[in-house]
């Protein structure tokens, strides 16, 4: 009875030794993010001039200009992710293949840096090789691809580009996390039994890296449909983003509430539609394992797993 | 033999493209910091004199150091914060405990920026220094608490009960048994963290308010506006900041394994 008193009371205050431990942090993210979080959702469901809850400020995010800019985020966020996933998956396989062991870890950190230094100077960067009297411009003009009147700067596939010079981390360290765990017997196994590397590639490796692909896919995607630096500064500032509706609402309008009507529904958008393409991709996986053999682990397609 | 001899060039032609991609810039700002002129892409001889530009200028120095102090306070906290909440995770632990944290990882950066924005205007809280550091603490706690999670679960919790049990009170199994097997684990997150808030832009654009000058929103005002080569010298200055930060980081010997889980 006195050992379970002792135990009860050794318990309880492990517990509250826990809890002063928790509560600094639990506190900071509650108070600085998720309770205004609240707010500002709150404040979404009102207009400046009246006093009732309303859905005007969503209904508004609907019209042409802000579809417009909601849409070029879109697409800015898929081509970059893209663009990320064609350039990470080859090199961490390089990575994990290619490159000693005890190495491995130095060439990440050296591949890394520049990504470490501040977001505006590399995009600053660039303008060293893109502007008329840059290094690129300069050797595209000598090899006679440009002429004198074209501009690097001001165009989509640049930005696309330096977006994934921006972005390509954090598709490449979850990527390489999955294909760095995978055992190389396996694929010793597989080459022995007679697959190409395209099938081992395919079959093997491809099915045990989807997880890391589809963590790479939704940051690169998340993190890049809320850029408005990269086009304005790159691309020239010719179209509007949904980042730069949240610039205009908030900073120069000063209009909260509509402002954070445009985040939240730019939020639902971009997540509906990640389930939308994911549930596509599926669907396309279905149709095609009646025509073509698709390793079982892909057509699951689990990335939570 | 041909086929394998084809991916391994394949291979490595690939990496060279991509250190090229991935230096190319960097390079070009660095050799161009030390040019005699104003050029982007013409060399006119060696000087320094962008870097005694940059060093005279009270705006940049102003903005470096606002950007170093932040960085250090923001990387203090979440650290310290994120190992205390993971710890305590032991004892004490609601379901939602470490998974409200995932959060900053998951959304957009822009919409914590813009929260902390929101409630700094509608608290009418002066923004600033404290703006920055509540919002870059936030971001940190988005890697640093995923990352000592990990290392955390990895740590043998059988030395923990051992501890209390021989006697060491709360305190000294932290001090005496968690810090130091964590420390690597430590060491390398608060690096990340430090970068990352050297790194960010969103919450440095939207929270820095008027007095509280950064290197990110002076760099893109200023960009947007004029040329000023000494900017090429301050940006070269932080190059080789974080250069020495990743020598530093390779040297203390914490890196082995970071970036896979084995």
């Amino acid at each position: 009875m006195v050992q379970y008193v002792v135990y009860l009371v050794k318990k309880s205050f492990k517990q509250e030794f826990g809890f002063v431990l928790a509560m600094p942090a639990v506190i900071w993210q509650i108070c600085f993010l998720l309770l205004p979080a609240l707010v500002l959702f709150w404040r979404s469901l009102f207009t400046i001039d009246s006093w009732g809850v309303t859905l005007a400020n969503y209904v508004s995010c609907t019209g042409a200009t802000y579809a417009a800019a909601i849409y070029n985020s879109l697409v800015l966020a898929y081509l970059t992710a893209l663009a990320c996933l064609l350039f990470c998956l080859p090199l961490a396989l390089v990575i994990n293949f290619h490159i000693k062991r005890e190495l491995r870890t130095a060439v990440l950190l050296f591949l890394m840096m520049p990504s470490w230094t501040n977001f505006i100077i590399r995009i600053y960067s660039w303008f060293f090789l893109l502007r008329n009297d840059g290094m690129l411009f300069r050797i595209l003009q000598g090899l006679g691809l440009l002429n004198a009147g074209s501009s690097l700067l001001a165009n989509q596939v640049v930005t696309i580009v330096v977006m994934v010079y921006c972005y390509f981390p954090y598709m490449l360290l979850p990527i390489y996390n999955c294909i760095s765990n995978i055992n190389p017997r396996i694929l010793e196994a597989s080459g022995d039994l007679g697959a190409s590397s395209w099938q081992t590639f395919w079959r093997v490796i491809l099915p045990l890296s989807i997880k890391g692909i589809g963590s790479g896919w939704l940051v690169v995607t998340l993190v890049s449909f809320g850029e408005f630096a990269v086009p304005e500064l790159i691309g020239g500032g010719k179209y509007a983003y949904w980042g730069n509706l949240v610039v205009n609402n908030f900073l120069l309008l000063s209009d909260y509430n509509a402002g954070s009507a445009v985040i939240f529904f730019g939020i639902l958008v971009i997540l509906a539609s990640l389930l939308l393409i994911y549930a596509a991709l599926k669907l396309l996986l279905l149709v095609l394992s009646h025509f073509v053999t698709i390793p079982q682990k892909l057509l699951r397609l689990n990335f939570a797993d | 033999m041909i086929e394998k001899q084809f991916w391994r060039w394949s291979a490595w032609l690939w990496f060279a493209f991509t250190i090229v991609f991935v230096y190319a810039p960097v390079v070009a700002m660095v050799v161009f910091s030390f040019n005699q002129g104003q050029s982007f892409g013409g060399w006119e001889g060696f000087s320094c004199k962008w870097y005694q530009q940059f060093l005279g200028s009270e705006d940049m120095v102003h903005a470096l150091s606002g950007s170093l102090l932040v960085g250090c306070l923001a990387t203090f906290f979440s650290v310290i914060l994120s190992l205390l909440v993971v710890v305590a995770s032991k004892w004490w632990r609601p379901w939602w405990l470490l998974e409200i944290f995932m959060v900053n990882f998951v959304v957009p950066e822009i919409f914590v920026a813009v929260v902390i924005l929101n409630i700094f205007v509608f608290l009418k809280i002066q923004m600033g220094l404290i703006s920055l550091v509540v919002g870059h603490t936030l971001l940190g706690f988005g890697t640093a608490v995923p990352l000592f999670r990990t290392a955390f679960s990895e740590l043998q919790h059988a030395l923990l009960d051992a501890s209390l049990d021989l006697g060491a009170t709360y305190l000294q199994t932290l001090r005496y048994v968690i810090l130091p097997i964590l420390k690597p684990s430590i060491i390398y997150v608060a690096f990340l963290i430090f970068s990352l808030s050297m790194d960010d832009f969103f919450i440095n654009f939207f929270c820095s308010g008027v007095g509280f000058p950064t290197v990110s929103t002076y760099v893109y005002t200023t960009i947007r506006a004029y040329v000023d080569p000494s900017l090429n010298a301050l940006s070269s200055s932080l190059f080789f900041l974080s250069l020495a930060l990743v020598l530093l980081l390779t040297l203390s010997q914490s890196i082995d394994g970071i970036f896979s889980d084995d």
